[in-house]
């Protein structure tokens, strides 16, 4: 009902198909969901888009959410990394999108040319680069600071296998980056 | 030579990230692979952290629009059947019970902007083609409303709006949109009275709300001891059959429950409609008004999706049928068309379509009816254990299938071994 405040009586709710304990959660996570795919896409017009479409999705497969698995928040992450490497695969086939060129409307400031943030942005780069599966390991341990069962709910991994996910990330993006900074 | 494992890396980043151990000493205590464990941290560490960027409130108050209008119609389309009154949601899914196709146009007019549409509906009664898409309006409105007191607001001022609908319908005659206004009225009312009763705040403006409930409340009570009255003052009395003279008319006079608006006691909601011709004599019947919760009954099993489309038709077009009948004045027709209606029900019942406890609630509306039409209810297929025949007949607007409202006294249920097995009036 309308009283209810608690998140897990909020998703169970949601579950069931009120519209209004989603509503409630979006309030709650439209702000930490959109923070996310700014920090993937690097401008707001195609944040808020996919934010969008991220709850939008949510509400479509809510019924198959289990709040004993993952949190919301972080799930709702899942289907925020999901459309954002549907979104770039789409624009690289459609040659609509440079990836690259959208980070560095973010993170290339140009009124921040500093050193530190042309690090960010090769980061940031290197981290499109890896696989789908290694990238949203990265991102939730790295940027959302979700433990490894968590990662592994949202994964349907084990937690050890995220930690392998996790190992093999971290020298890919080493690698990455190595390579990126060779003249 | 000794290598980074997943587990020590992943208990390295613990200890950085959760614990705020040093990179240093996270190497110095695995010296034996510091160069990999470190360019393997130090890449961690680079990953920058989220954007210190905020949605702007215009774009999240859109985002969120978007979203619970786009939701309005995928719900109507995947909504589970739920119980109607228990729930937010299921007043709200039965609000939008609409056909597909009127649901997603209700949805593109509210996304697209068909104002003519949503104009043109905003005068539309229960049952007009174009009701959907107000009650889809009004949908949205609930949703978006931004917390508890103002959705109560929302939930009064829609009551408010369903009491003008009521008023308009009985006036206009069409009993059936009247029904199912009503119902809404209360489902309303229920709505906003939960909403407020789990507000603490002691607010001016929630005072004022709890105010406005209770004078709706009030106009709602009005308006059904209005009916009541005009149905006790169109009913027989004790002892009197047709040809017996003249009836003598009881109760309350009409003047005394009139609304606002029809100060003068001359609102059509409120009188019955006059026997139409001359009657010789013959006792005043009840106009089609005692159908009513018969037809909050089949509004509410139709809503609810416990019968089909083609079985609601078909219960309706007897109800129909007894209405016309009545409005003819021949009362007989009538009780046989709702005779007919119950052998339907019965079947429903046999059938496994219609659970005893639905057909338990509608029946002492059926019974009811055949009374006030002078006639013996044919005993029920099920009964609830209870053997109390009804000794006044019960309240016709009380206790639609689907969600008794708060103010109505509860239907009897007459004994199964009542006389005269079929219907048949007893002049």
């Amino acid at each position: 009902m309308t009283d209810i405040d608690s998140e897990p009586e909020l998703v169970d709710a949601a579950v069931a198909g009120d519209v209004h304990a989603f509503a409630r959660l979006y309030d709650r996570y439209v702000d930490r969901v959109y923070r996310h795919v700014y920090y993937r896409v690097g401008n707001a017009s195609d944040a808020e888009d996919l934010t969008q479409q991220v709850f939008l999705q949510a509400w479509q497969a809510i019924r198959r959410y289990r709040r004993t698995e993952a949190p919301f928040g972080a799930w709702l992450v899942a289907i925020a990394h999901n459309l954002v490497v549907s979104a770039y695969r789409q624009a690289k086939e459609t040659g609509s999108l440079d990836g690259d060129v959208r980070l560095e409307a973010h993170w290339g400031n140009p009124e921040e040319e500093t050193l530190a943030a042309q690090d960010r942005l090769a980061v940031a780069r290197a981290i499109q680069r890896l696989k789908p599966e290694q990238q949203l390991v990265v991102l939730l341990r790295f940027v959302e600071h979700a433990d490894y069962d968590v990662i592994a709910a949202v994964l349907g991994k084990s937690s050890g296998n995220v930690r392998v996910i996790l190992h093999r990330a971290l020298a890919d993006l080493r690698r990455l980056l190595t390579h990126e900074v060779k003249p | 030579m000794r290598q980074v494992t997943p587990d020590l890396l992943a208990r390295c980043v613990d200890e950085i990230i959760d614990h705020q151990v040093s990179l240093d000493a996270c190497l110095t205590a695995h010296a034996e692979v510091s160069a990999e464990l470190r360019s393997l941290l130090e890449t961690a560490l680079a990953i920058p952290a989220l954007p210190d960027v905020t949605l702007p409130p215009a774009a999240r108050s859109r985002m969120r629009s978007t979203i619970l209008s786009a939701i309005a119609e995928t719900a109507e389309r995947n909504r589970p059947v739920r119980s109607v009154g228990s729930h937010w949601l299921s007043n709200w899914a039965s609000r939008v019970a609409l056909p597909g196709f009127i649901a997603a146009m209700a949805a593109g007019l509210l996304l697209f902007g068909g104002a003519h549409a949503v104009d043109a509906a905003r005068d539309s009664l229960p049952g007009d083609a174009l009701y959907p898409v107000k009650q889809l309006v009004e949908t949205v409105q609930v949703v978006l409303s931004p917390d508890d007191v103002s959705r109560a607001d929302t939930y009064l001022t829609l009551a408010e709006r369903r009491l003008g609908e009521l008023e308009k319908a009985r006036q206009i005659g069409r009993n059936e949109a009247a029904a199912a206004a009503a119902h809404l009225v209360d489902e309303d009312l229920d709505q906003a009275g939960e909403l407020l009763s789990t507000v603490a705040s002691p607010a001016a403006n929630v005072t004022a709300l709890r105010h406005r409930l209770a004078a709706d409340r009030a106009a709602r009570g009005q308006v059904e001891r209005a009916s009541a009255a005009a149905t006790r003052d169109a009913l027989p009395t004790a002892g009197q059959t047709a040809g017996e003279g003249s009836p003598k008319l009881t109760g309350a006079p009409t003047s005394a429950v009139s609304s606002p608006d029809h100060q003068d006691g001359s609102s059509a909601l409120l009188l019955p409609h006059p026997p139409s011709g001359d009657r010789g004599g013959a006792t005043a019947y009840p106009n089609g008004s005692v159908l009513d919760p018969l037809l909050a009954d089949l509004s509410g099993l139709r809503s609810r999706g416990v019968i089909s489309s083609q079985t609601g038709d078909s219960l309706a077009a007897k109800l129909q049928a007894a209405r016309a009948a009545i409005q003819r004045d021949q009362p007989n027709a009538a009780i046989g068309d709702l005779d007919a209606f119950l052998q339907e029900l019965n079947g429903l019942l046999r059938s496994g379509h219609l659970e005893a406890e639905t057909y338990l609630a509608i029946y002492p509306h059926y019974a009811t009816a055949i009374q006030l039409l002078g006639g013996t209810p044919t005993p029920p297929q099920v009964t609830d254990g209870s053997d109390h025949a009804p000794s006044q007949p019960a309240h016709p607007a009380a206790t639609p299938v689907g969600g008794p409202p708060p103010h109505a006294s509860p239907a009897s249920t007459p004994s199964p071994g009542a006389p005269g097995g079929k219907g048949r009036r007893t002049d």
